[in-house]
Parts: C-alpha cells; sequence; structure tokens
C-alpha cells in the first residue's frame, strides 16, 4: 500500500537538478585533466605509436582488452588502458587498430601532466561509507572499489570509484582517496530523457519468442544465441526499490500467459523488439549480443504503474514513468508514462534499439556519461535506433513506419518526438556544434541528451544529404540506399575506435578512419563523413 | 501447374485416327480370320507415357499460412497385362483385360514457410522426397474386331471403358518443429515431410491394336499397343490435386487360343 510503499525521493537528484540549473551559462567545454587526443593513421601515425611505444614501455599504458574486428577479416582492435604509478587513470585509453602485426591506426584519450601522491589516507571501506552516506538511505555497493586517478577540472585526484545502488537510483562515485571528497558522480541509469506515458501499445501482431514452463508461458526467448528475459514488475514502488537496492531479479518477475496468446502490449513489444534488435547487429555487423558474447538482456516492463504518476515527485516519474533507459549489465527498463506526456515507451521499437545500443555502448568504448562522450554514447544509441527502423520498417511517417525522429510513437506532446535527426532545431536542439550546451555542468550529465543532435545530424547528413542551417555547408550524402554503409562506418568508430572519455573532435576522427578502413582513403564514404562533420561544425 | 511436352502417344484422338486408318487398311488387304472362340493373352511392356502431378497445399505454421508444392512426374515403367477374349459373331470379340503398373521413385517439394518471429518474412525450402509411389490396376472392358492379316497372323482392333484402382502418394504436411528452425532463422533447411498413399478408383477408358501370330495350333505370340487412360481429382487431406491416369502401353507376351 501506499503508506508502506511510499517512496522517499532521492534528493541528491533535486540536488543536481537545482545546482545544474544555475550553470547553464556554462557551455564552453570543460577539461578534466589535461587530455590529449590520440587519432593517428597516415602520417602521422610513427609519432603516435613512438608515444604509445613510450608508455607502454615505461608502465603507462596496459592492454585491456583485445577483440577480433568481425568487419574486416585479419584485423583486431586493442584497448590500452592508461596507468599512472600502477593506478589507472579512469578514463585513459588508446585504441589501438591491427592488421595482423601492423598497426592501422590509433585513437583514443590520454591524459598527461600526471604529477600526484598515490598514496591513499582513507581506506576503500571508509570510501564506500563516504559513498553510501551521500546516498538515500539503505544505499549499497555491491561490485568492487577501485582506487585510480580521476581527472577533474583542476587536474587529478586519487580516488576510490565504486558502484552505489539505492532508491531510484544507480551512481558511478569516486570518493578522493586523500580528503575522502566526492569528486565525481555519474548516472549510472542512461536514460532517454523524458519519455513515457500512452495508452497501451499500439494493436500491431507480433510474434513473440516464448518458452513454456509449468503449464504456462513465459517472456523467455530461448530461440536466439542469447536469451532475452522479458519481466512485468508489479508497478510497485516496494518491488522496484528492491530491485534497484539488490538488483535481484526473480522468476516470478517474469512475464507470463495461460496459452502464449498475450494481452499485455509493454509485454509483447519490449520482447518482440529486444530480439529484433539482437538480430539486428547479429545480421548487420555479425555482433553477437551486447557484449559480443551472447550476453542475456532483460527487459523490465511497468517499473511503476502509471497510476503511480500523480504520487511520486517529478524526478522519480521522469525516470520511471516517463522515461526508459538501460541501466547496466544488459538489463533495460520501459516506463509505463504517465498518459499525458508519454504512452508506454516499450512500444517504440526505436527506443528499444536505443537503449539496447546503450548496453552495446557499455561493452565497448565505455563512453562516459557525461559532457560530449556522454552526448556521443546517446548520439550512437539514436543513431543505432533510426537505423534500425530503416532496417525492419517502410520508410513513412505512419505507426510502424521508418523516419529520423526518435520516439515518434509514444511521445504525446508537441513536436510529436523526442528528437530529429533531420531537423534537430525543430525540437529545440543543436545541429551544430557552436550550438552546444550545458556541457561542464550537472544540466543533464553536461547535456547528454541536448548535444547529442551534433553527431546525430552528422550522421543523418552522411547518409540522407542536405544543407546544415548553421554553417549552410552543404552534404550530398551516400544516399538512403546506402545507409548500411554509414551505419557500418559509425559502428565501427563508436564501438572499436571511441575510447571512453571522446570528445566530439574524436568521434569526427573515429568516423573518417572508419569510413576508410572499410571503404578506402580516397572513397565517397570518406569524403561524406568528414564533409557532414565539417557541416556540423566539429572539426 | 507444370506443363509437359506434348507427343502424338498423349493425344487420344491421334491414336484412335491411327488404328481406324489401321483398321480399315487391314480389312481391305486381308483373308479372313482365325476361327477360334476363346483368346487369352498374356503381356509385358512398357507404359511408355509419363503422366504428372502438382499438389499444391497451404498450412498454418507461426501464425501464418505457408505452401507448399508437391511435383512428380511418374516415368515410363514396365507394365503387366492379362486378357481374354471370347469371339462372339464373325470377327466380333468381348474382352476383359487387368493391366498392372508399379513404380516408386522420388519427387519434389518446395514450401514457403513463415518465419517464426516475424510476419510477411516467409522462407523457402525444398527437397526430393523419395518412395512417392504411383500403382494402376487397370481393368479394361474391350470389344474388338479380329482382322486377318495373313496366314497365321492376325490383328485386333478393340477399344472401351477402363476402370483403374489407383495408388498415389501424396504430401499431407511438413514435419515442422521448432527444434528445426536455425538463428537467425533467414533460411531453413528442409523439415521433413510426411506422406500419405490415397486410393480411388478412376474411370477412363483404352482402345488399341493386338497382333498375334500362332506358330502353332493353339500357341502364339503377339504384341500389343493399347493407349489408356483415366483422371480423377485425388482429395489428400483437403485438397484437390488432379490425377491422371494410364497412357500408351507398348509390349508383347503369348497367345493362347481355343
Amino acid at each position: 500500500m501506499l503508506g508502506v510503499d511510499k517512496i522517499v525521493p532521492y534528493a541528491a537528484v533535486a540536488a543536481v537538478l537545482l545546482a545544474g540549473s544555475s550553470r547553464l551559462v556554462g557551455q564552453a567545454p570543460v577539461e578534466n585533466g589535461r587530455s590529449f587526443g590520440i587519432a593517428a593513421s597516415e602520417d602521422a601515425l610513427p609519432d603516435a605509436l613512438n608515444r604509445v611505444d613510450t608508455m607502454l614501455g615505461a608502465g603507462q599504458l596496459d592492454i585491456a582488452s583485445i577483440v577480433d574486428d568481425k568487419m574486416i577479416a585479419g584485423r583486431s582492435v586493442e584497448r590500452l588502458s592508461q596507468f599512472y604509478e600502477g593506478l589507472p587513470v579512469f578514463g585513459g585509453q588508446v585504441v589501438r587498430q591491427m592488421d595482423g602485426r601492423s598497426i592501422v591506426s590509433v585513437t583514443g584519450r590520454l591524459y598527461e601532466g600526471l604529477e600526484l601522491d598515490v598514496s591513499a589516507s582513507i581506506s576503500p571501506q571508509r570510501a564506500n561509507e563516504i559513498a553510501v552516506a551521500a546516498a538515500p538511505a539503505g544505499a549499497q555497493i555491491p561490485g568492487e572499489t577501485t582506487l585510480g586517478i580521476v581527472p577533474v577540472e583542476s587536474g587529478y585526484r586519487l580516488a576510490y570509484r565504486m558502484i552505489v545502488r539505492s532508491d531510484w537510483t544507480i551512481r558511478e562515485v569516486y570518493v578522493d582517496a586523500q580528503s575522502g571528497a566526492i569528486v565525481r558522480s555519474i548516472n549510472g541509469i542512461h536514460s532517454q530523457a523524458a519519455i513515457g506515458q500512452g495508452n497501451g501499445v499500439f494493436g500491431s501482431l507480433r510474434k513473440l519468442s516464448t518458452n513454456q514452463a509449468s503449464g504456462t508461458y513465459q517472456a523467455v526467448d530461448k530461440l536466439r544465441p542469447a536469451q532475452g528475459f522479458t519481466l512485468a514488475f508489479p508497478g510497485t514502488p516496494s518491488r522496484l526499490n528492491m530491485f534497484l537496492h539488490t538488483g535481484v531479479l526473480f522468476n516470478s518477475d517474469i512475464a507470463t500467459d495461460s496459452d502464449n496468446s498475450w494481452s499485455d502490449g509493454p509485454t509483447v513489444d519490449a520482447h518482440v523488439a529486444q530480439g529484433f534488435v539482437y538480430d539486428y547487429y547479429f545480421t548487420r555487423f555479425n555482433r553477437s549480443g551486447m557484449d559480443d558474447r551472447n550476453k542475456e538482456v532483460d527487459s523490465i516492463v511497468h517499473p511503476l504503474a502509471r497510476s503511480e504518476a500523480d504520487r511520486q515527485s517529478p524526478e522519480v516519474v521522469g525516470t520511471y514513468i516517463n522515461n526508459a533507459f538501460y541501466c547496466c549489465d544488459g538489463l533495460l527498463v520501459f516506463g509505463d508514462g504517465d498518459g499525458r506526456r508519454f504512452t508506454f515507451l516499450a512500444g517504440a521499437f526505436d527506443v528499444m534499439a536505443h537503449e539496447w545500443t546503450h548496453g552495446v555502448t557499455d561493452f565497448t568504448s565505455r563512453l562516459i556519461y557525461q559532457d560530449e562522450s556522454g552526448a556521443l554514447n546517446e548520439a550512437f544509441s539514436d543513431i543505432m535506433g533510426a537505423a534500425m527502423e530503416f532496417f525492419y520498417q517502410p520508410v513513412g511517417n505512419g505507426r510502424d513506419q521508418a523516419d529520423w525522429l526518435i520516439a515518434e510513437e509514444v511521445y504525446l506532446l508537441p513536436p510529436g518526438y523526442l528528437r530529429s535527426l533531420s531537423n534537430p532545431g525543430a525540437g529545440g536542439l543543436p545541429d551544430h556544434y557552436s550550438r552546444r550546451r550545458f556541457i561542464g555542468t550537472t544540466v543533464d550529465d553536461g547535456g547528454v541528451h541536448f548535444n547529442l543532435t551534433i553527431a546525430t545530424h552528422a550522421f543523418y547528413l552522411a547518409v540522407a544529404g542536405g544543407t546544415n542551417r548553421v554553417s549552410g555547408i552543404t552534404v550530398q550524402g551516400v544516399g538512403m540506399a546506402n545507409i548500411e554503409r554509414m551505419e557500418r562506418v559509425f559502428y565501427r568508430a563508436f564501438t572499436l575506435l571511441l575510447a571512453p572519455n571522446s570528445q566530439f573532435s574524436d568521434a569526427r576522427r573515429a568516423t573518417i578512419q572508419a569510413a576508410t578502413d572499410l571503404f578506402g582513403p580516397g572513397s565517397g564514404e570518406r569524403a561524406q563523413v568528414e564533409l557532414a562533420w565539417n557541416a556540423v561544425g566539429v572539426f | 501447374m507444370r506443363h509437359r511436352r506434348s507427343s502424338i502417344v498423349d493425344r487420344p484422338s491421334s491414336i484412335v485416327a491411327i488404328l481406324c486408318v489401321l483398321c480399315v487398311w487391314i480389312s481391305f488387304t486381308s483373308p479372313a480370320a482365325a476361327q477360334e472362340r476363346f483368346r487369352f493373352a498374356a503381356n509385358i511392356g512398357q507404359q511408355a507415357t509419363t503422366t504428372d502431378i502438382s499438389e499444391v497445399q497451404t498450412f498454418e505454421q507461426y501464425f501464418e499460412d505457408g505452401r507448399f508444392t508437391f511435383e512428380r512426374t511418374t516415368p515410363k515403367d514396365v507394365f503387366y497385362d492379362a486378357s481374354v477374349g471370347v469371339r462372339v459373331w464373325r470377327g466380333l470379340q468381348a474382352g476383359l483385360a487387368v493391366s498392372f503398373f508399379d513404380n516408386s521413385g522420388s519427387g519434389n517439394v518446395e514450401a514457403s514457410v513463415p518465419h517464426p518471429l516475424q510476419f510477411n518474412k516467409p522462407r523457402t525450402t525444398e527437397s526430393e522426397l523419395a518412395g512417392i509411389t504411383r500403382r494402376e490396376l487397370g481393368q479394361h472392358i474391350t470389344v474388338g474386331w479380329i482382322i486377318p492379316a495373313a496366314a497365321n497372323i492376325d490383328f485386333t482392333i478393340f477399344g472401351g471403358p477402363s476402370f483403374f484402382i489407383t495408388e498415389q502418394t501424396f504430401v499431407t504436411g511438413l514435419t515442422m518443429s521448432l527444434d528445426k528452425e536455425v538463428f537467425p532463422f533467414t533460411t531453413l533447411a528442409f523439415p521433413g515431410a510426411s506422406t500419405a498413399i490415397e486410393r480411388e478408383t478412376v474411370i477412363g477408358y483404352n482402345a488399341g491394336v493386338d497382333m498375334a501370330w500362332r506358330f502353332a495350333d493353339h500357341i502364339g505370340v503377339g504384341a500389343l499397343l493399347r493407349y489408356t487412360a483415366g483422371k480423377k481429382d485425388f482429395e489428400p487431406t483437403g485438397a484437390t490435386v488432379e490425377v491422371n491416369v494410364g497412357g500408351l502401353h507398348a509390349g508383347g507376351g503369348v497367345r493362347v487360343s481355343f
């Protein structure tokens, strides 16, 4: 009941929003630490390699992962994480593209000017206590706490990193290992801002992959190599908060139906769409699931009942009712919508594709969900969301038809969609780098849902062509018939060549490198990508 | 529907015309017929024409309609024949012949099977199916005219209704199951098919000429050229399939007369 389950709104959310509102003027990029981009191929490659080799020899870089390149046979991608005095420099990473034993390109971003004492004054346990104390009551730290170097505005700090789960939130927190201050707190919920509400999911007939067990049917996809579960929460605050605290899911959460004829629209759409997204990644890029190792994916619908919209705070409604988000570790959540701003978010295929792609990012470039890297994280999700619509649906403006809009099927207020890749300005979002905002502020994690359209518009121009309103630069584009080529370019760049703290300029270089890899240095694809970034003012 | 090439032996009217011409020619050129009353014949030969069947069925799979087409051409093969004739007046003979044709071989199944997880994304798959049989037990009632042609040689021109007890293998369905689906489900290996043999009596006709040469008082050898045909719609599991039976029988064997 309400009395028992009454939610204590997470005060920090409000605090963050309030703090951010006073910094709206802070539009200039904020440099955390002193980073330098490495995006070298052709002429610049020898210098970059020398630098990387020197750092490798000095123990400042170490191989974090090596993955085979599924798009170009014989190639692989090495991720080299940056270290200082044996401790990880959070976000510092170089991506080395190999062709056999030859190095094709080096991209990423490293930090320089590191001079600090690496002796921690407080223990990891004390750091955990500090982080938990700063979170709502009942917060927990389920995983490991890692000591490392975190770049901050004024330079660098020795800090502990941990994931803090609490009511309504999952945050990545950095606690100064000497002073005990919280130096950084990043939203662990990669959300699609302010999505949600509606009157059900639109009656389209779908097929579901289900699992029969104990005389009932479960929304469990066992047909695909990666299992997919759709979990129908009861919509109560108590169940949601229990999950947020513990991360535990029960068998009883799995959506079921007695006769395999499903009637709950969000369950149907979420279950079907998550399978379609898996199929898309497999078909287009030979990718086996979010982590490329067929990781299980779980989608939660009805995290909080629509009826709670009038009882909970705006922050809670904005996160769990009028929203969908990728949480972590293959978990997707789709709000019911309050029926005024949004309807059931699972009803929009591009929303599912968007959130699922956050998972791909989480297992590849791990773009930090803040400022420009966060906007790139969001941008890649929108790009893939739009691309998947064109992959599955006929072009058009109706329901179940492909367009350049995001969440148009579930967003009920004008202009009738959340974001546009073709004309971001129509929704009040930037279509040029000069119009970026909120970077360095706490508003929207540094404008991750605002500035993304600079990159998504570049993708649009590279595909469909057009003239940027601000720069006046016209891009021919490769044409809709060749959209697959640009999908491959951006997928390659965003999953293989970008590093966690990549900036827009890094994305430009990575996509140009990807186009060169896939189509050659003199290709039209490379030229169109370059021109598209020029048009949106990213150099 | 597949169309087979047309040849002269496939056209009953052509056969009848040829036989009529032959009859007229023989009647003008031959002496009187032999005087026996009963004649028995046993023949072996080839059913020298082919027949096609084409079965189209729809089925429901994964909440959509699928479709398969089963086609088989029954090839030329051996037939066996036995007959008895009774001279009823001058050269007029009434008779009954029984023929047997049995062939077993392969047919082709091509199917369009719905995608398990997407609407309007059917996959096509095909396979040769072995063990497809056709059996025809023909019973031919004949009225003929015996025409002596030379010493100990005569021809019998005959015709009449035929009744074929016909057995034909049909495909009754695909043996689909989810465990035969392989991700990403864009293609489908042929999942197998269930079959059933349908039996029907088909009514048709026969016409032909039999040549007999007696090299002893009651025994001889002979040759048979007979065209038989019949047609009926079979209904395996609800579908309607037109089945043509018979064909041109060309063979030879012994003749015994009394």
